[in-house]
């Protein structure tokens, strides 16, 4: 029924009263004519009915014949439309270009679906898309889909395949991972032997392979060699490994930090937010911020807009700026150990961190004040695994 | 030949070319097809006539009208109480 109400839109229709004594005959002459009526509704010598546009001079005609009138027409449907709007210039230059506009805009990506594994990031991805020409706003028809594979997948090792789907304004990008380039794949050293990476006293010592060149209670240096691969056995047999050991040793550490009594303190302020939209690469500004004259930092939020579940290329970003002011700050004493503390405690953190299965067995702290500073001096006592693999090299000539 | 002339010789349906007999669907007491006709002889809200040929049917009941009609056949819709067939 929709098609038949589309089809009588498109060909135009008028809607039409007739009057007289006998309105049926005028329905009855003009079903012989083959006039299709509809929407007959009338009583008392009056019926309204619609027909087709071009049927009009036919029904003149019938009405002449059956002694009725034709009264209160009405016309619709496109041609209707047109003529009414055939002056009108500017809304046909605004169709046309309404039309061009759609087509020219179907045929731009505005949307990237990255699907990658957890081993790829994502925004490293779309950068790498973004540098082989792939990004929202491009026009598919310049997307070079095998060339951005092809590149991607020779410069990085980490991608074993990937596929580029340009699917009418959106593209989608797959990414499998190359598991072969995060396995570790060294193969083991035909000789290495393990020296020490500190001075200090040897509390354990544990060897898989290798010959132990020193015993607990041996004091050690920097650089001296602890393990060495090549074994030689009680037949005389001797031969060249690639060592595993563990040698713990008690190392010396000492740290010195210190802190101004007075310095700058900049403190945040007010935040500001500033919002604006981009879409279809033209950007508006949603609010009137203007951006703080003095130091700020600024923190982006950028959101894409969605519609029924579909995200659509429509951005909206948020900036927050947030200023801050100076300030002078004394310190005291008490407020200065409170500072010393913090500091002491992240590098003991990050230290303990650095060295291999470090254990903290003595910590000596003193705080002193001088003259424009404070200043805390820890010395550390750290057990520590103090081997260090170096590999040597052979040649077979 | 002048485009009158081609309205005048514009060929039957096939259902009115083939089917001389009347034949009616009717969905309910709401619709009716009615193929067949031959003219309407009455047509206001709350009855229609319309000649079969060998007889005229009567359909009365309110807000009658004919939702379309072409030259044999016709779909009368509205309210219907009686069906009629004066012979």
């Amino acid at each position: 029924m929709i098609i038949v109400k589309l089809l009588r839109w498109l060909f135009g229709y008028i809607r039409f009263k007739v009057e007289g004594a006998f309105p049926e005959r005028f329905l009855n002459a003009a079903a012989r004519r083959g006039i299709n009526l509809w929407q007959l509704t009338g009583h008392d010598n009056t019926l309204y009915a619609c027909a087709r546009r071009n049927d009009y001079p036919y029904l003149l005609e019938i009405t002449r014949k059956t002694d009725t009138a034709l009264t209160d027409i009405q016309s619709y449907g496109l041609p209707h439309l047109l003529k009414t709007y055939r002056h009108r210039a500017g809304l046909l230059i605004g169709l046309i270009l309404f039309g061009l506009g759609c087509h020219y805009l179907s045929g731009i990506v505005w949307y990237i679906d990255v699907r990658t594994p957890s081993l790829i990031n994502e925004y490293e991805v779309r950068q790498m898309l973004e540098e082989h020409g792939l990004k929202e706003g491009t026009p598919a028809k310049k997307v070079d889909v095998s060339g951005i594979i092809n590149s991607i997948s020779i410069s990085d090792k980490r991608v074993s395949w990937m596929t580029v789907n340009i699917m009418d304004t959106n593209a989608e990008v797959n990414i499998s991972p190359n598991l072969a380039s995060v396995v570790d794949r060294s193969t083991p050293a035909p000789l290495s032997n393990m020296k020490s990476i500190a001075d200090g006293t040897v509390t354990k010592v544990e060897v898989s392979k290798g010959s132990a060149y020193v015993k607990v209670g041996d004091g050690i240096s920097k650089n001296q060699l602890l393990v060495s691969g090549l074994m030689e056995y009680n037949n005389g047999e001797i031969v060249l490994t690639d060592c595993e050991a563990r040698v713990f040793a008690k190392t010396n550490r000492s740290i010195t930090i210190r802190i101004p009594k007075k310095y700058t303190l900049c403190q945040p302020q007010e935040t500001v937010t500033k919002r604006d939209m981009k879409a279809f690469g033209l950007g508006f500004p949603l609010s009137l911020t203007v951006q703080p004259s003095q130091d700020c930092t600024i923190q982006t939020k950028k959101e894409q807009l969605t519609l029924l579940g579909h995200p659509i290329p429509v951005y909206v970003t948020a900036e927050n700026w947030t200023q801050y002011t100076a300030a002078p700050v004394e310190l005291t004493l008490t407020q200065a150990q409170e500072l010393l503390q913090q500091k002491l405690s992240l590098y003991e953190f990050f230290m303990l961190s650095s060295t291999n299965h470090g254990t903290v067995c003595q910590r000596k702290i003193s705080v002193k004040e001088e003259q424009e500073s404070f200043s805390l001096t820890a010395d550390y006592e750290i057990e520590e695994d103090v081997c260090t693999k170096t590999v040597v090299p052979l040649s077979l000539d | 030949m002048k485009r009158s002339d081609k309205r005048k010789q514009r060929p039957q349906s096939i259902l009115g070319a083939h089917i001389s007999a009347l034949h009616m669907d009717i969905s309910s007491n709401r619709e009716v097809i009615f193929e067949g006709n031959k003219g309407i002889l009455e047509y206001n809200d709350h009855s229609i006539k319309i000649n079969g040929g060998k007889y005229v049917v009567a359909f009365h009941g309110r807000g009658l009208h004919i939702k379309t009609m072409t030259d044999c056949t016709l779909v009368i819709h509205g309210f219907l109480t009686s069906i009629e067939y004066i012979i």
